[in-house]
């Protein structure tokens, strides 16, 4: 590893990634092809140890992210420079050999266990992959990280997925992703399929592992109030763009864009009083397919006007925060 | 007649290979005429099966004991042909997943005119597209997606074609289990508003079922807190919300993550549910409680009467004399 100092660990620029559309062989000839475009010119950094949240409604794009980031797509445009390699270029044993580095865990601990191979054998599979260790030194290892995320290894080890509970199942998928050491891991909805009462415990074992093996994270998710705890900065996605980036606490003091505060006001309130009418918005996320044309988001905007039909809003910077929106235009008029 | 729903120590075991699950253990409510319940815990811990029971649809390996009173007829002994007149009229239910509920390969035209011919076999077609536009259109989808299929609308969309059709024929009391779970936070806060104007506008009683104390505290009159089977709490809404009295209740409610700045701090509760097949000696609860004392280790508290609400907890013994507001019979 070089010693070069350094601070970003991960760096994407012009990210696009575009899905292209089935069509007929007929209309193939004729018309140009059309496209999915999940991720449109995204450019972010992530410096070393730092935990950046995507936030964003299913079908902005967030997921795509997360994916093309670890190269299990492969991005259509733009680069990915994880240190000083380019992800975005290497392919076959070059990136497989690199895979070590950068791990994701999956939203669904249900479906990304194999329900036919033991916890300790599933925890213990990417060391063998990468040829870490003999049969001992792994199981020592596996014995380690077990006792790491709070499962006890003699009593876990030999169990199947079946035995375990939501909450338990992704403690063993969070050991999986941590055990060969990563820099980088991107945590995918990690919370979203379990109980409210059990997500502040995978929360906090996410942040316990970071502290630990000094992770880099990208956090994705569609809850603002579980990305509070964790991020050191967020990243707001809306149909494959990046809204708003600002630091967590900027974000939950003062929301910029619309678009982030709806997603504010959408977090349930534990207050029965609570009963005033809420800033919802009306319909859903457009199709990637037929982008909005201007600011994607101005059909289900409430500030929208004319110019925001026409003009797409560039990503600036209001009071040292980042915003696409065409209402901070003129140094931050509101 | 005071009440549309009253359970009274209710029971639901499944009979399996490894061994009996108590699912359901002792569960007695209330429920009045438009008024609506929020049955909420962790999963597993028995809210669904309550859902379910109150359709009699459980599984095959169910075994059910105890009353349930639907306008005063016990459902739990009622002939099946009775409860079908009953189901989908009377009482229907919305499921968690919209993407498995709804039949992939009929147009969602038909699926109306299946639950309607259910009870009305022969009401005419144009009757029945006339009565599902209308409910289609209350519900905020355009009645001319009546032709379509449940693969060409989004997760948002289904879950409103579920509601509309469990509320086509008018029902009086509506189960809806883990409404929003599968949805995201925007869309979720969409279905709930649609609850809460079906809510205000139909002479309608609502169960809720959740894991998500924050969720049904704008919508709901009783909330129900569920655990390991019991009912460790249950009373009106404001009161549990202002002062929790359960140490589980005020747990989950502090654990629920939230958007305000000054609370940063994480809090959760230790531990998992325990096994339903070996549930721990005494009080479910007390191997997670941080107000543990010797008695919960030994005995299973019954249900005391404190502040007009029912708590199954020990910390209450001594304040039995607490003015009862609801009449129903407490749980032995």
């Amino acid at each position: 590893m070089d010693q070069e100092k350094q601070t970003q660990l991960l760096s994407v620029r012009n990210l696009k990634k575009y899905f292209p559309l089935k069509v007929s062989w007929l209309k193939a000839f004729s018309k140009e092809r059309s496209y999915v475009r999940a991720v449109d010119d995204l450019s972010f950094e992530i410096k070393y140890g730092e935990t950046l949240g995507l936030v964003g409604e299913s079908g902005s794009g967030k997921t795509t992210v997360g994916r093309t980031l670890i190269r299990l797509e492969s991005p259509t445009d733009g680069h990915i420079l994880f240190e000083d390699v380019d992800l975005a270029k290497i392919s076959g044993e070059s990136l497989r050999v690199k895979r070590q580095h950068f791990q994701m865990i999956f939203q669904d601990p249900m479906a990304s266990l194999n329900p036919y191979m033991r916890v300790g054998n599933a925890i213990g599979h990417p060391l063998k992959i990468h040829h870490i260790g003999n049969k001992s030194e792994r199981k020592m290892h596996v014995y380690e990280i077990l006792n790491k995320v709070g499962l006890p290894p003699e009593e876990f080890y030999n169990r199947f997925p079946r035995h375990l509970s939501g909450g338990q199942r992704q403690r063993v998928v969070i050991a999986r992703a941590v055990i060969t050491s990563p820099k980088f891991v991107v945590a995918d909805e990690v919370t979203a399929m379990l109980d409210v009462s059990i997500r502040s415990q995978i929360l906090k074992l996410l942040i316990e592992m970071k502290n630990e093996l000094g992770l880099t994270y990208l956090f994705i998710t569609h809850d603002l109030a579980s990305a509070k705890y964790i991020c050191d900065r967020i990243a707001v996605m809306y149909l494959g763009k990046i809204v708003e980036i600002a630091k967590t606490y900027d974000i939950f003091k003062e929301p910029l864009h619309p678009y982030t505060k709806i997603l504010m006001a959408s977090v349930p309130v534990p207050d029965p009083k609570m009963k005033t009418k809420k800033f919802i918005p009306t319909g859903e996320i457009p199709s990637p397919i037929n982008i909005p044309s201007g600011c994607r988001f101005h059909p289900r905007c409430p500030y929208a006007t004319k110019t925001c039909s026409k003009i797409e809003p560039e990503l600036k910077d209001v009071n040292g925060r980042l915003v696409a929106c065409h209402l901070y235009d003129q140094n931050g008029k509101n | 007649m005071s009440n549309i729903l009253e359970a009274k120590d209710l029971n639901v075991e499944y009979l399996t290979r490894d061994g009996n699950i108590k699912a359901v253990d002792g569960v007695s409510f209330s429920l009045g005429f438009h008024e609506t319940l929020g049955l909420v815990g962790e999963s597993g811990c028995g809210k669904s099966t309550i859902g379910l029971s109150l359709l009699k649809i459980l599984p095959i390996n169910a075994k059910v004991s105890g009353n349930i009173f639907y306008k005063d007829k016990d459902m739990v002994k009622m002939p099946d042909n009775e409860i079908r007149s009953l189901r989908g009229k009377e009482i229907s239910m919305i499921f968690q997943d919209p993407m498995t509920s709804l039949d992939p390969i009929m147009r969602i035209k038909n699926q109306f005119f299946e639950t309607i011919r259910a009870h009305f076999p022969k009401m005419e077609e144009s009757e029945m597209v006339k009565i599902s536009s209308n409910v289609l259109k209350s519900i905020g989808i355009d009645p001319s997606r009546l032709e379509n299929y449940p693969f060409e609308f989004s997760g948002g969309m289904r879950q409103r074609v579920m509601i509309a059709l469990a509320i086509v024929l008018n029902p009086s009391l509506l189960v809806a289990d883990e409404p929003t779970t599968s949805l995201d936070v925007v869309v979720q806060l969409q279905i709930m508003e649609v609850l809460k104007e079906l809510k205000d506008q139909k002479d309608m009683s609502m169960v809720l079922i959740t894991h998500d104390l924050g969720l049904v505290a704008e919508i709901v009159d009783k909330v129900g807190i569920m655990y390991a089977g019991n009912l460790v709490e249950f009373g009106d809404v404001d009161s549990i919300y202002d002062d929790p009295l359960h140490p589980y209740t005020q747990l989950l409610l502090v654990s629920i993550p939230n958007v305000k700045l000054e609370d940063m701090k994480l809090k959760y509760i230790k531990g998992n549910l325990p096994s339903l097949k070996s549930p721990p000696q005494g009080c479910k609860f007390h191997p997670r409680c941080p107000f543990a004392m010797d008695i919960c280790l030994k005995a299973d508290p019954p249900t005391f009467a404190v502040k007009g609400r029912k708590v199954k907890c020990w910390l209450y013994k001594g304040e039995k004399d607490g003015s009862r507001k609801t009449d129903t019979a407490s749980i032995g």
